[in-house]
C-alpha cells in the first residue's frame, strides 16, 4: 500500500515533467513569433520533442531506437538554442565543439540501442546509458555554463534583478539537471525503466522522476516568473529612464566607456 | 534613431532581434558616425559589436 503511494508520487512528477516540457514548449513558439527571436524554436522544438518521446514510449511502447533518436534531436535543438542564444558570432570554437560532440554521442547512441533491441547483454545497456548520460550532462551543462558566464558578468551591472535572477535559477536548474540520467547507471539490465516490482528500478524511476519534477518547477519559473515574485525581486531599484542625448553627447558616451575600459572585450 | 533609419519607424523595440541590431550597428550607425566626422569610426563600431555579442542573450532573457 505504502509502495504503492510512493510509486504514484513519483508517477505524478513524471507527469508534472512531460507536461512541462509541452507547456514550455508552446510558449517557446508562441514567444518566438511574438517576439521575432527565431532561437527560441529551437528550444520550443527540443521540448515538445521530448515530450513526444517520452509519452511514445511509456503509452505508445515506441521502440528504443525511435526514442533515442527522438531525445537526441530535441538534446541537440536544446544546444542549439543555447548557441544561438549565447554564443553567436564569437570567436570560440567551444559550440561547434560541442554540438559536433552531441552529434556523434547522438549517433553512438542510436547504433547502441539498435544493439540492445537486438542482443540481450549489460554492456550494451550500459554502454547505451553511458552516451546518453554523456549527451544530457552535455546538453543541458552547457546551457547551464552559458547562462553561468552571463550571469558572472552582468550581476553588478545596472540591470533589473528579476534579469539577473532569471540568469542565476536558469543556471541552477539547468546545472542540476544534466545530472538526471545518473540514477539510470543503477536500473539493473534485464528490468524495465518503471518497473515497481524491482527495488532498484523503483528507486532509479523515483530518483529520475524527482529530478524531473525539479527542473519542471525551476525551469517554469525561470520563464514564467510571477509577477509579485518580479516585483518582489525589484525591490528598492530604481529603473532608469531613457535620456535622450543628442548625437554628440551619445559619441563622447562611449568613448567614455571605451576609455574606462571593459577587460572582457576580447570576444 | 539610427534603429528607425534602417527599420522603419513603425518596427517596435522589443521586436528587434540579433542579427537586426548588428546590421543597425554596421550600417547606419557607421553612417552618421562618418557624417559626424567621427575620427575613433572603426574601433567604435568594433566596440559596439562586441558589447553586442557579449550582451546578446539579454536579447531573450529580458524579454521573453
Amino acid at each position: 500500500m505504502f509502495e504503492d503511494i510512493i510509486y504514484l508520487i513519483f508517477q505524478i512528477f513524471l507527469i508534472t515533467w512531460l507536461g512541462s516540457f509541452v507547456i514550455i514548449g508552446i510558449f517557446f513558439l508562441i514567444r518566438a513569433y511574438q517576439l521575432n527571436l527565431r532561437n527560441l524554436i529551437f528550444g520550443g522544438v527540443s521540448f515538445l520533442i521530448a515530450a513526444i518521446s517520452q509519452v511514445g514510449r511509456q503509452i505508445f511502447g515506441l521502440n528504443l531506437v525511435i526514442t533515442r533518436v527522438l531525445l537526441a534531436i530535441s538534446f541537440v535543438l536544446v544546444i542549439i538554442f543555447t548557441n544561438t542564444t549565447f554564443h553567436r558570432d564569437k570567436q570560440s570554437n567551444l559550440p561547434k565543439l560541442i554540438i559536433f560532440l552531441a552529434l556523434t554521442l547522438s549517433s553512438i547512441g542510436s547504433i547502441l540501442s539498435y544493439l540492445e533491441m537486438s542482443v540481450s547483454s549489460p554492456l550494451i545497456f550500459y554502454l547505451n546509458v553511458s552516451s546518453d548520460t554523456l549527451l544530457r550532462f552535455i546538453s543541458f551543462g552547457w546551457l547551464a555554463w552559458s547562462s553561468y558566464s552571463v550571469y558572472r558578468e552582468i550581476k553588478n551591472q545596472d540591470l533589473e534583478p528579476w534579469i539577473k535572477a532569471r540568469y542565476k535559477i536558469l543556471f541552477i536548474v539547468t546545472f542540476i539537471f544534466s545530472f538526471h540520467n545518473v540514477p539510470f547507471f543503477f536500473q539493473p539490465w534485464n528490468i524495465s525503466f518503471g518497473d515497481a516490482s524491482n527495488l532498484s528500478s523503483f528507486i532509479v524511476f523515483g530518483a529520475i522522476a524527482l529530478f524531473g519534477f525539479t527542473f519542471a518547477i525551476g525551469f517554469s519559473l525561470t520563464w514564467f516568473i510571477p509577477k509579485r515574485f518580479k516585483t518582489f525581486l525589484n525591490k528598492g531599484y530604481q529603473l532608469k529612464k531613457d535620456q535622450n542625448y543628442t548625437e554628440e553627447e551619445l559619441m563622447a558616451l562611449i568613448r567614455k566607456q571605451m576609455s574606462e575600459g571593459d577587460p572582457n572585450t576580447n570576444n | 534613431m539610427s534603429i528607425i533609419d534602417e527599420l522603419g519607424p513603425f518596427k517596435p523595440l522589443d521586436q528587434i532581434n540579433y542579427d537586426e541590431l548588428k546590421l543597425v550597428i554596421q550600417k547606419t550607425v557607421k553612417k552618421r558616425l562618418i557624417e559626424l566626422n567621427y575620427t575613433e569610426l572603426e574601433y567604435t563600431i568594433e566596440y559596439l559589436l562586441i558589447q553586442l555579442r557579449k550582451n546578446q542573450s539579454l536579447i531573450t532573457m529580458g524579454r521573453v
